[in-house]
């Protein structure tokens, strides 16, 4: 009863995790065909100021007063594909690492190679981290040098994701556990 | 540096097949070939045990240590 309950929940995340990996390949297709089309484009359409809206988890803060000027956005749109492109590429390889785990590893979780997978995973997240800070400082040199908010001071804040940093440093633990686990495993077989 | 296991030599000495044994020290043929075939890591006492009071023999005619460039008995 148990075991179908974890079957029927790792079959809920298998198909979870398939569609997170068909809608990022449709999204990456896409992103790549609006991101060439502005590269390639001489000017943009944007040429007035546009209120300043900040989306948190669970509310969205909307300046009305605050102006982003046409040049910035200029720039954030220009800026924003090629910034995007190590983003995207970490996630696919993520997902697909993630899929072939959730596909292959489980009958047989204790090998080398979901260790090894685990561990892609671990780094992936920490590189998406360091990513995640030096997109957040660029963001901030964007808002400090572009947008005006009356009655407000923009500063930066170079502090990393917390939550993602410590996601990261928990997989590669239990990718070493993982390690540690297969050779226990083989100990245990070729023990007669 | 090795340690070789005779398995196969006591077998014969004693005119007795690894099924045989199998059945008298309650090992499978699987876990008793990789102890013949020299891929075991480790053997439990109570696998030796069982071996040598089956095969009428002593860890030592069992086991043997063989050094790096010597050849075995």
């Amino acid at each position: 009863m148990k075991s179908t309950g974890v079957k029927a929940l790792l079959s809920a995340v298998r198909v979870l995790v398939s569609i997170g990996w068909y809608l990022l390949v449709i999204g990456t297709v896409f992103y790549a065909i609006v991101g060439i089309s502005v590269l390639g484009s001489r000017e943009l359409s944007i040429s007035r100021s546009l209120p300043w809206v900040v989306i948190q988890p669970g509310y969205a803060l909307v300046f009305s007063e605050a102006e982003v000027s046409p040049e910035g956005l200029n720039l954030a749109m220009r800026l924003a594909f090629p910034i995007g492109i190590p983003v995207i590429v970490i996630y696919l390889i993520m997902l697909r690492n993630l899929r072939q785990l959730l596909a292959r590893g489980i009958e047989n979780p204790f090998t080398l190679e979901n260790a090894r997978r685990i561990r892609l995973i671990g780094f992936l997240m920490l590189a998406g981290v360091v990513a995640d800070m030096g997109f957040n400082l660029l963001l901030a040199k964007f808002v400090i040098n572009y947008v005006h908010i009356p009655g407000a001071t923009i500063r930066p804040n170079p502090l990393p994701y917390r939550g993602g940093l410590f996601s990261a440093l928990l997989m590669l633990v239990v990718s070493e556990v993982f390690r540690l686990g297969v050779l226990l495993q083989e100990e245990h077989d070729l023990t007669v | 540096m090795a340690i070789i296991v005779h398995l196969d030599r006591l077998l014969v000495e004693r005119k007795m097949s690894l099924t045989e044994l199998s059945e008298r020290v309650g090992i499978t043929i699987a876990n008793l070939s990789v102890l013949k075939t020299g891929k075991a890591r480790a053997i439990r006492f109570s696998t030796l045990e069982a071996i040598c009071r089956e095969l009428d023999c002593q860890p030592g005619d069992l086991l043997e240590y063989v050094a790096d460039g010597e050849q075995p008995s």
